[in-house]
């Protein structure tokens, strides 16, 4: 009879350790930069994190610190859907978790997608994203990428941020190319796997 | 056999964390104990404690569609331990959330911290996540501010809402209540789901619409001994003061700031 009391309550406090592990807060974010083009037209890199934690198939999205447009979120919703197919592996078990973290009023625009691609597979498998490569394309419904605007002034602020690989979608037209510095190298990519890929060596 | 092992590996991932948690409090206020009712368990925080799991609270809001027509839309907020952070949720079974809304929300969540002392303290040792349970696209406006904001309250204070009631309305960060709009249309939408009570912001529980009435007028001139027949209509247009209760057959509650909706929307 105490077994079966002992047994029982071992089982309720492994249910709720088990509970907690779903309904506990993120730990673990990983932070990455956004190149984007404020108001006043000039690049800036703009630091998000991410976290992947076991739950429901749920996005979330912190908004404390800026809002964020419908269309970001559209793309960080294209975004799951191509990592999940380039890792082969069903989101609908965790919880996504994206935070901005600059003080920014709102941010809008799809060319974080491949980035926000990337991420995810970084967190996922543990890989970490290459700290010296940029990124800016937008995901197509096709997995392959699309031209961004600004890009200028977003690889010559991923180059004054240190970066030395900027890569972009093979179908985008860099208005200035020969005059950007030769220390930053452009890459072109056809589709977000190899985007990815790029990413992470 | 495959069901163990899985069950087994997150006891294994998850009782690390946990075993370094103790259960705050428990002796120190009697309080303060575990308490399990229905799906959530919390702490009851009327001691200030900390959330052990997740508690939520469901606030009914009601939303006007661009096609007309007001449809009654659930907010869920959840609290879970964490340290004061703000999450919205969408998916591809959620609405996208327009950054008016985010904005609008912003809000809500300081004037809920700022409501108290007990909502301030509860507040920094939760992350509060929102998600709107609708088969809209996207969520756009203002007016689930005032929800947000009493749910909030609500929801830090380890409070209940009444039962049979709606609120619609925005919120500035000083705790005022702003107009919205489409009150007539929300009042239906949600005496039609059956709820029997609606808070509203100050102001807006009667409606001005316009009723329009047509006459004809015609009048009769001789002139030379032949009769002219002149007629024209006419058509008045006249504003009518409506009241959303009397109309609907829904009580109306208005109220000016954040501490009126959240003595009218607690239960007790």
């Amino acid at each position: 009879m105490n077994l079966k009391i002992f047994f029982i309550f071992i089982l309720t406090l492994s249910v709720l350790s088990f509970l907690e592990g779903y309904f506990s807060s993120p730990s673990g974010f990983i932070t990455f930069y956004a190149p984007a083009i404020t108001t006043g037209n000039t690049g800036e890199l703009v630091p998000f994190s991410l976290a992947i934690k076991p739950g429901f198939g749920r996005v979330f999205i912190n908004i404390q610190n800026a809002s964020f447009a419908p269309d970001v979120q559209q793309s960080f919703l294209l975004a799951r859907r191509d990592a999940e197919q380039i890792m082969n592996v069903n989101l609908n078990n965790y919880d996504l978790y994206l935070v901005i973290n600059n003080n920014g009023g709102s941010v809008s625009g799809e060319s974080a997608g491949a980035l926000f691609a990337s991420a995810i597979v970084s967190v996922f498998t543990g890989k970490p994203l290459n700290s010296k490569t940029e990124i800016s394309a937008m995901l197509a419904s096709n997995n392959s990428l699309l031209p961004v605007d600004g890009i200028d002034e977003k690889i010559l602020a991923a180059y004054a941020a240190g970066k030395t690989r900027f890569i972009v979608s093979s179908q985008q037209v860099i208005p200035n190319e020969s005059e950007l510095p030769p220390g930053i190298q452009i890459i072109k990519v056809g589709n977000v796997s190899e985007a990815v890929k790029a990413m992470l060596s | 056999m495959l069901v163990i092992i899985i069950f087994l590996s997150f006891l294994l991932g998850y009782s690390s964390t946990t075993s370094k948690k103790s259960i705050p409090q428990s002796q120190s206020n009697q309080n303060c104990g575990l308490n399990a009712s229905n799906v959530k368990v919390v702490i009851n925080s009327t001691c200030n404690s900390t959330p052990y799991f997740s508690n939520s609270i469901t606030i009914p809001l009601v939303a006007v569609s661009s096609a007309g027509g007001g449809e009654v839309v659930n907010l869920t907020i959840t609290e879970k331990p964490g340290s004061g952070k703000t999450f919205f949720e969408f998916s591809l079974s959620s609405p996208l959330i327009a950054n008016e809304t985010q904005n609008s929300f912003s809000r809500a969540v300081e004037v809920a911290k700022n409501f108290d002392a007990q909502t301030m303290l509860n507040s920094q040792k939760v992350d509060l996540y929102y998600s709107f349970d609708s088969n809209v696209s996207e969520v756009d406006g203002y007016s689930a501010g005032l929800g947000a904001a009493v749910g909030t309250i609500l929801l830090l204070k380890n409070e209940s809402l009444k039962t049979g009631v709606g609120v619609t309305g925005g919120v500035e960060l000083n705790g005022s209540v702003t107009p919205v709009g489409g009150v007539l249309d929300k009042a239906q939408a949600l005496k039609n789901a059956g709820f029997t009570e609606f808070v509203i912001p100050a102001g807006e529980g009667v409606v001005n619409t316009t009723e329009n009435s047509t006459t004809q007028n015609c009048t009769q001139t001789i002139v030379n001994g032949q009769v002219f027949n002149e007629c024209f209509t006419q058509t008045i247009y006249t504003i009518v003061p409506e009241s959303v209760e009397k109309t609907v057959g829904i009580n109306v509650v208005e109220v000016s700031d954040v501490k009126q909706a959240y003595a009218q929307l607690a239960s007790q």
